[in-house]
């Protein structure tokens, strides 16, 4: 597909949606079953919210066809937003 | 404009980029503070975090998703002179927008209601200022939504015409971003 057929191409917003409706059920109401252990939940639900926010910066901000720069300024902070929280997420609790 | 087209190209103006993602860079630190905090204080954020009722969070991303999905629509529409499709996707988006408002004014009288407010501890602290700035973000977000769709009546948007509307989306689409990193974090991780 060139540039052109990316950008708000209804089909394809269409099956974002999609896809972003499918990931919510799965990290609200699949993610947060208690069997499944604390850290492995956490991983998953947060790389989840990752790949959302991705999903909503490419096809719905259309960042997918804007200059590289500022595409590359959103795809940064969401790996820098999520990595962040996540990192703090695996360092020993900060207790006494 | 074909060729034009084709090349990489910045959604409605530069301006609205800049605001965007320094609203972004703002609430990226305020994630980060969060995170520090709950490791300081674990036992208080996992107690405070299931007092919460992340049906709520949940409906509400759904709901957030499918706006941004009905202002991509209207862009989509507009794009194509379909006049008509616009104004219904961006009423649509509207509503939902309005719905968001709704439940989470029912969720904060429950919360309230049951005796919790900022000054409860850090975490209620934190809830309250993400989900508060997000919900200043939320009606100014349907005051956009509200001017769009008056300009989309006097069919004020057309393939040759879209920077406004384009400006109002990404923003849209920017208060649906910030939901979808602030639900998981207040309501979800455990």
């Amino acid at each position: 597909m060139n540039a052109r057929s990316h950008r708000g191409h209804p089909p394809v917003i269409g099956m974002v949606w999609l896809l972003l409706m499918a990931a919510t059920l799965a990290s609200t109401w699949g993610a947060s079953d208690r069997r499944i252990p604390a850290s492995i939940a956490a991983v998953a639900t947060l790389l989840i919210a990752a790949f959302k926010a991705r999903l909503i910066v490419l096809y719905f901000m259309e960042l997918k066809t804007a200059p590289v720069l500022l595409r590359l300024y959103f795809e940064l902070w969401i790996v820098v937003v999520a990595g962040a929280i996540l990192l703090i997420y695996a360092l020993p609790p900060n207790i006494g | 404009m074909k060729r034009e087209d084709k090349l990489r190209r910045v959604p409605g103006v530069e301006g609205i980029w800049v605001f965007i993602g320094a609203d972004l860079a703002f609430f990226g630190l305020l994630f980060i503070s969060f995170m520090l905090s709950r490791r300081d204080n674990p036992a208080v954020f996992a107690a405070s975090r299931q007092t919460l009722d992340y049906h709520f969070g949940g409906v509400n991303t759904l709901i957030l998703l499918t706006s941004s999905w009905f202002v991509a629509m209207a862009l989509s529409a507009a794009r194509n002179n379909r006049f008509v499709v616009v104004q219904r996707c961006l009423a649509a988006a509207l509503l939902s927008g309005i719905s968001f408002g709704v439940l989470k004014i029912i969720e904060y009288g429950r919360e309230i209601g049951s005796g919790v407010s900022p000054k409860t501890n850090d975490f209620f602290m934190y809830y309250f200022t993400f989900t508060g700035i997000h919900f200043v973000h939320v009606i100014a977000g349907c005051v956009v939504l509200i001017v769009l769709l008056v300009n989309a009546r006097k069919q004020s948007y057309r393939s040759n015409d879209l920077a406004g509307l384009e400006i109002g989306a990404s923003y849209w689409h920017m208060v649906d971003l910030l939901w979808i990193i602030i639900f998981p974090l207040l309501y979800l991780l455990r």
